[in-house]
Order: C-alpha cells, then sequence, then structure tokens
C-alpha cells in the first residue's frame, strides 16, 4: 500500500500558523511581486478564487469580503516542509518526496490498521508543526492520490462522500462495491495525470467519472487519448496491470527510432501532471530550529 | 596550510602562526591521547532541543514575564511536541495572537473560581479560560536565550 498525505491548502496553513488570526477567514498567498493567487484557504475557495488567479481579478474581494493576501514566504514554506517530511518519515520505511507538501510513503508489507496510522500521523503533524494534512491509502500511487482527493474533498465539503472518509481515507479497506460508488461521484479529472484538455475531451466521449473511465475500453483510451492516460486509468485497477503497462511502454520507446530521436514530446507527455503548484522542492539550508522567527508579545 | 608541506623552513609556528593539522598524513610520530579520542562538541540543537521537528524560535517583546525570566528582546525555544501542565510557561493563543504565558490550574480559593488561567506578572490581569475563550495552546517554551551584548 502507498500512503499519499499533503499538507492542506499548505501554504496558507504555513502563514496560518504564525499568524492565528488569519484562521477561519478568506486567505491568499500570492506569488513573487504580488501576481496570483498561488494558495487558497477554504473560504477564499468558497468565494471563488481561482488556482493560480490573477491578483487584480480578485482583489476587489479584499473590500467587499474580509478576502486576506500575504506574500509568499519560501523560506517558511521550505522549513515547514522539512518538518513535516520529517514526521511523516517515522511511519514507513519508504519516503518518496514528491513536492513542498506531497510525500509517497510506502507502506508495503506493514499490516497495521492503516487509518490509525493515517490518523496517528496527521495528529502529530498537526501537534507539532501546526499544519492539517490529508492522507490516503492506496495500492497505487495513482489510487493513493485519489484516495486523498476524497479524504481531502469529504472533509471540506460534507456530504460530498461519506464522513468516514474525511482526513483519512483508505481504499484498501473498502469493498468493491463501496469503491465504484466512491468513482462514480468522482469526476474523472480527479485522477492523477488527467488534465484540463484531457478531461474535456473524456467528457465529450461520455466518460464522465472515475468509474466510467475504469469501464472503457482500455485500447481505445490507448488509441485515442496516451499511454498515459492507458496507464494511469490500470493503475486505478490492479497494481499488476499497471506495472506490465510500463514495461511495454518502455519496451516500445527503446525500439522505436523515430521516438527516441524526439524524446521531448512523449518525456513531456509522461513527467508529472500539469503543474498548477508550485513545485518547489524543500530546501535543506534552513536548519530546523532556526526557522524565521516570528515574535510572541507578552504585553 | 592543510599539510605538513605548508610549513616552509623557518615559518613561525606557535600562538600566531598557522595551525598544525590535527592529523597529520604520515605517521611519522606516536599517536596522541588527545586526537585518538576527540569527542563531538556540544551542539546547542542537541543540548537544549528535545524534538527538532517541533522545536521553534520566537523573539520575546515586552517585559511582562519578567517573573518567569523573560525579557523584552529573549530568544525563546518553542517545543510543540510538550503538553503544558500547571506551571508550564506557555505560548497561546489570545485573540488571534500569540502570547507568552504562564498556565495556571488552581482550585477554588478566596474570591476565585476554580479553573484554568495564564497568567503574567501583576498587575496584568490573569486570563481566565471558559468554555467560551477555550484554552490554545501552541507550545510550551522550554528555554530562555539571552544575549548579554
Amino acid at each position: 500500500m502507498y500512503a499519499l498525505i499533503d499538507g492542506n491548502n499548505f501554504y496558507v496553513s504555513c502563514e496560518r500558523v504564525f499568524a492565528p488570526r488569519l484562521l477561519g477567514k478568506p486567505v491568499v498567498v500570492l506569488s513573487s511581486n504580488d501576481g496570483a493567487c498561488i494558495a487558497r484557504s477554504n473560504e477564499a475557495k468558497d468565494l471563488g478564487v481561482k488556482m493560480a488567479q490573477p491578483w487584480f481579478q480578485v482583489r476587489r474581494l479584499e473590500k467587499t469580503a474580509g478576502l486576506i493576501a500575504v506574500s509568499a514566504n519560501h523560506e517558511l514554506y521550505g522549513d515547514m516542509s522539512a518538518r513535516m517530511m520529517a514526521i511523516e518519515a517515522r511511519y514507513a520505511p519508504r519516503q518518496e518526496i514528491y513536492s513542498i507538501d506531497e510525500s509517497f510513503l510506502d507502506f508495503d508489507g506493514v499490516r497495521d490498521d492503516l487509518v490509525a496510522v493515517g490518523r496517528h500521523m496527521r495528529a502529530a503533524i498537526l501537534q507539532e508543526t501546526g499544519i492539517p494534512t490529508s492522507v490516503g491509502f492506496g495500492a497505487t500511487k495513482t489510487l493513493a492520490k485519489l484516495a486523498n482527493n476524497i479524504a481531502k474533498t469529504a472533509d471540506r465539503k460534507p456530504g460530498s462522500y461519506p464522513a468516514g472518509l474525511a482526513q483519512v481515507c483508505d481504499f484498501g479497506r473498502l469493498p468493491r462495491d463501496e469503491l465504484d460508488a466512491l468513482f462514480a461521484a468522482t469526476d474523472v479529472g480527479a485522477v492523477w495525470g488527467v488534465g484540463r484538455k484531457t478531461t474535456e475531451r473524456l467528457k465529450a466521449g461520455g466518460v464522465h467519472t472515475v468509474l466510467d473511465l475504469l469501464r472503457a475500453d482500455i485500447t481505445t483510451l490507448r488509441r485515442q487519448f496516451s499511454v498515459v492516460l492507458e496507464k494511469r486509468c490500470a493503475s486505478c485497477t490492479a497494481p499488476r496491470a499497471c506495472r506490465s503497462t510500463m514495461r511495454r511502454r518502455h519496451a516500445s520507446r527503446s525500439s522505436c527510432r523515430a521516438r527516441s530521436a524526439r524524446p521531448s514530446r512523449r518525456s513531456t507527455a509522461s513527467s508529472r501532471p500539469s503543474a498548477s503548484s508550485p513545485r518547489a522542492r524543500p530546501s535543506a539550508c534552513a536548519s530546523k530550529a532556526a526557522s524565521p522567527a516570528p515574535s510572541a508579545s507578552t504585553s | 596550510m592543510d599539510s605538513p608541506d605548508d610549513f616552509a623552513d623557518g615559518a613561525p609556528v606557535g600562538r600566531d602562526g598557522p595551525a598544525a593539522p590535527p592529523v597529520r598524513r604520515t605517521s611519522s610520530a606516536f599517536g596522541t591521547p588527545g586526537i585518538d579520542s576527540t569527542v563531538r562538541r556540544h551542539d546547542l540543537n542537541d543540548v537544549f532541543i528535545r524534538h527538532q521537528d517541533a522545536t521553534f524560535m520566537m523573539r520575546a517583546a515586552g517585559s511582562d514575564m519578567r517573573g518567569d525570566g523573560i525579557d523584552d528582546g529573549d530568544t525563546l525555544l518553542v517545543d510543540r511536541a510538550l503538553t503544558a501542565q500547571h506551571g508550564s510557561v506557555v505560548i497561546a493563543v489570545v485573540d488571534g495572537e500569540l502570547r507568552v504565558r504562564r498556565l495556571e490550574r488552581a482550585g477554588a480559593g478566596r474570591g476565585r473560581r476554580a479553573g484554568v488561567r495564564l497568567v503574567a506578572d501583576a498587575p496584568v490581569a490573569p486570563i481566565e479560560i471558559t468554555e467560551d475563550a477555550p484554552l490554545e495552546v501552541w507550545g510550551v517554551v522550554t528555554t530562555v536565550i539571552k544575549s548579554l551584548l
């Protein structure tokens, strides 16, 4: 089993740790030079602020809805990220840090109650760093990402999914029919690697939910879309199928001269999904204790 | 200047001269117990920080906590992994702000209700913890660093 843990609205959560007055208020973090919103609190999302939306477009909400904008403090986020990752690393033998606020943990061979492990880990991160997180467990990384998405959505929008899946969601524990019900309630765009354009095309072809995608003919998917989508789809059903597909893909690549001469197209397609959030690496430069020192008032 | 070859003939060797390298590349001399048994120098992180991932530095502002040894401008080490107890100096969230206070759990006494309060030096009024204003401890202050310069 893989787990994907990520920070909820990570940059906003980092700011809130040191400025509790921001809790419960609509907050956005702005990119360098205050150009665009790169993180939004749930309240800001509810106001309709979109990811990467330019600040000038939402600026009016400052006066009308009490939106608070904060300039990005990347040193702080890097330090908080390093703390979060270190805490997560206590829970599993292997960790892959995927972005500033996401990491995969490999629970292969771990036989504990994973939901309990997930809740414990979440509580430890919240207590020690103040960052709220979501945890998803799945047999593949794609499924872990999807489970994480459901854990987060169930927490943010009560009623969207069963309440028991909020914050920590373990696909491995659910029977097939419940899993299918979840997949039927989840938009196909939520699958890792299925971007905006692919979603549009899939929907035009009648594939609206994750369940539709799983029931679609896999060879048609490959022909009309890409091997990447086929791989994504396969890794939603069975981890073994996913692996064999990957192997085939690599074989065809090395035997096809035209493609290896122009590797850029394929490698772009197979690289990480569209980066709507900045994927800064956690910096190791700041010493653990030497985080930016905010002041605490005694008066 | 890390190899013996760097010492030219007649170069001054002593307090003001270049320090001798701790380990010579050629074993032309006997071993020295002082070199063989070197230990790692104390690292203040190890000495003062119990939970590396949960400890933050903060700068105190104001002098309401002088009685607990915290002056304006002191650096505080704050551990979020510890649970606050009676008598702990804590960073508490009060009205959306971080404040240094001492946590006291007191029984009912003369003109005083039983309960938890956050106190500072008199005449600062203690903050009573009630159901309407629940206690929010951000972290426990473990160490106060004062710079004498």
